[in-house]
C-alpha cells in the first residue's frame, strides 16, 4: 500500500484519480495549490505525487523545483498531469525534475499502469 | 369618483397577480435548481466510482440499479454525467456512452428533441451531440429549422459533433435561408471534416451565391484537393465574393495547374479578387507566375500591388529577383518590395504563402537537421 499525493485545482480530476487510486488499494490525499502540495507532503510523506502543472499561487513547475531542492523529497517520484501538450511544457517539467508526463484527460486505467510502473521502480530502489 | 376608485382597484389587483405569477415562477425554478443541486451532490460520488472503475459493464449495472426512478432526479444525473463527458476518453468515454443507452437517458433525450419548451429542445439537442447519438441525426437536422433561435444554433453544433457528411445539405440550406449565421455554420461544417468535403464540392454549383461562397472558403480549409478544378471554374462566377473565395481557397492548394485561370483572375475588375488570386499565383511556386505578378505590381490597387509583391518574394529564388529588379526599375514596386523584404520569409503567414516560402525556410535552414537532400521529400 501506497501513499499518494494528488495535487489539482480541478475538483472532478483530483477526485477521479483518488477514487481510482483507492482501488487499487492505496491512500491518497489531494491538495488544491503548490503551498498546500508542499505543507502535505510534509504531513503526508507520500510515495508519489502527482502534480498538475497549471496551479493556483505557485505552478507546479515550481512545486516540482521545490522538492527537488530538499534532500528529504528529492527522490519522491513525480508524475506531471497537465492539459498542455506541447514539447516545451514537456521539456520544463522534465527539466523541473518529474519523473513522467499524464496528459489530461487521462483514462483511469491509464493512470493505473503509470502509477504501478513508476510505484514498482520506487519500491526496487 | 366611484368609477375612478373601482378602476384603481382593478389595476392594482391586476397588478398584484401579476406579481404573484412572477413570485411563483421563480420560486418554482429556485426550487428546481435547489433540487438539481442535491441530486447533484448526492450522485456525484457514484458517478466518480463509476468513472475510476472505466464504466465497465458490472460497473454500468451497478450504477443503473442504483439510478433514482424520479425522472427530474434522473435528468440531474445525466446532465452531470455529461458535464463529465468532455473530459473523459478512450474507453471509459464509450462507457459513458454505453450507459446513456442501456439507462434510458439517451431515448429521454431523444423525446426532449420533440418537447414544446424551447429549454429542453436545445439541452437534448446538445446532449445527443455530445454523446455522438447518430440515431437522432434527422431530428436534429429538422431542429435547423426550429422557431427559437438558440435551438438551432445548438443543433448546429450537435450535427458538427455526430460527424456525418450528411449534415452539409441540411446545414447548407439552413444558412441559405438565413436562419444560421455564418460563423456557427462554418466551424460545424468544418468540424465535420473530410467526410463534409464531397458534399461541399457539391454545393460549389448550389444556386446561393452565399452557400458557394461559404462552399468554396471551407474546402481551402479542408485542403481538399478534387475540387480545385472546380474552384479554379468559379473564378468566373457571376457573384464577386463567390470568386474571392474560390482564389482564396486555390491559395490553399499551391496547385501549378491553377496559374491560368488566376493570371486570368488578375484581370477582374474586383481588387479584392486581384489580390487573392496574386496570393495564390505565390503559393503555386510556378515560375510561370513571375510575369504575371511582376506585371500586378503596377495595379492601379495599392492592396493588389503589395500582395503581387509578397506573392513573388513567396515563389523564391526567381520571384525575389524579379521583385528586386522591379523595385529599381520603378519607385512604386520598391514601395511595395520594402515592407516584403523588411518582414522576411519567417513571418510570411503559412497558407497564402505557405508551401513555396515553407520550402525556401526549409532549404536554407533546415534540410541539413532533417538530413534530407531534396525538399520535395518535406511534407508541409
Amino acid at each position: 500500500m501506497a501513499r499518494i499525493l494528488i495535487v489539482d485545482d480541478d475538483r472532478f480530476t483530483a477526485r477521479l484519480a483518488a477514487a481510482k487510486i483507492s482501488q487499487l488499494g492505496h491512500v491518497a490525499a489531494i491538495a488544491e495549490d503548490g503551498p498546500e502540495a508542499l505543507q502535505q507532503v510534509a504531513d503526508f510523506r507520500p510515495d508519489l505525487i502527482l502534480l498538475d502543472l497549471m496551479l493556483p499561487r505557485m505552478s507546479g513547475l515550481e512545486v516540482c523545483r521545490a522538492l527537488r531542492a530538499d534532500a528529504a523529497t528529492r527522490d519522491i517520484p513525480i508524475v506531471m498531469l497537465t492539459g498542455k501538450v506541447q514539447e516545451r511544457d514537456v521539456e520544463a517539467g522534465f527539466a523541473a525534475g518529474a519523473n513522467d508526463y499524464l496528459t489530461k484527460p487521462f483514462s483511469p486505467r491509464e493512470l493505473q499502469v503509470r502509477l504501478q510502473a513508476h510505484l514498482k521502480h520506487a519500491m526496487r530502489a | 369618483m366611484e368609477i375612478a376608485l373601482i378602476f384603481m382597484l382593478a389595476g392594482s389587483l391586476a397588478l398584484l397577480a401579476q406579481l404573484s405569477v412572477l413570485v411563483a415562477g421563480k420560486l418554482r425554478l429556485d426550487r428546481a435548481a435547489a433540487f438539481e443541486r442535491r441530486v447533484r451532490r448526492a450522485a456525484e460520488a457514484d458517478i466518480i466510482l463509476l468513472l475510476a472503475d472505466e464504466a465497465d459493464e458490472p460497473a454500468r449495472r451497478r450504477f443503473a440499479a442504483a439510478l433514482p426512478s424520479d425522472p427530474r432526479a434522473r435528468a440531474a444525473v445525466a446532465a452531470l454525467i455529461l458535464d463529465y463527458l468532455p473530459r473523459l476518453r478512450g474507453s471509459v468515454r464509450d462507457g459513458v456512452r454505453a450507459l446513456f443507452s442501456e439507462a434510458g437517458f439517451a431515448e429521454d433525450y431523444r423525446r426532449m428533441l420533440a418537447s414544446r419548451r424551447r429549454e429542453d429542445r436545445r439541452r437534448a439537442a446538445g446532449a445527443l451531440g455530445a454523446l455522438g447519438d447518430v440515431a437522432a441525426f434527422g431530428d436534429i437536422a429538422r431542429l435547423l429549422r426550429d422557431d427559437a433561435p438558440e435551438v438551432r444554433l445548438q443543433a448546429l453544433a450537435a450535427l458538427g459533433a455526430l460527424g456525418s457528411g450528411d449534415a452539409v445539405a441540411p446545414i447548407l440550406g439552413a444558412f441559405a435561408a438565413g436562419l444560421v449565421p455564418f460563423g456557427p455554420a462554418a466551424m460545424s461544417l468544418l468540424r465535420l471534416g473530410a467526410p463534409a468535403a464531397p458534399h461541399l464540392q457539391h454545393a460549389l454549383t448550389d444556386p446561393s451565391p452565399r452557400v458557394r461562397a461559404l462552399a468554396a472558403q471551407l474546402l481551402g480549409h479542408l485542403e481538399w484537393l478534387p475540387a480545385a478544378p472546380d474552384l479554379s471554374s468559379l473564378l468566373r462566377d457571376p457573384a464577386p465574393d463567390v470568386r474571392r473565395e474560390a482564389a482564396r481557397s486555390l491559395a490553399h492548394f499551391g496547385l501549378d495547374e491553377s496559374c491560368e485561370p488566376l493570371a486570368l483572375a488578375m484581370e477582374d475588375a474586383d481588387p479584392r479578387l486581384r489580390a487573392a488570386a496574386a496570393r495564390a499565383l505565390g503559393a503555386t511556386g510556378a515560375p510561370r507566375a513571375v510575369p504575371i505578378l511582376r506585371r500586378a505590381l503596377a495595379d492601379a490597387d495599392p492592396d493588389v500591388a503589395l500582395a503581387a509583391a509578397a506573392a513573388l518574394d513567396a515563389l523564391g529564388r526567381d520571384g525575389r529577383a524579379a521583385l528586386a529588379a522591379a523595385a529599381d526599375a520603378d519607385p512604386r514596386a520598391g514601395a511595395c518590395a520594402d515592407p516584403v523584404r523588411a518582414a522576411g520569409p519567417g513571418d510570411l503567414p503559412l497558407g497564402p504563402f505557405g508551401r513555396a516560402a515553407a520550402r525556401e525556410v526549409l532549404d536554407r535552414a533546415t534540410l541539413g537537421a532533417l538530413h534530407v537532400a531534396d525538399p520535395a521529400e518535406v511534407t508541409i
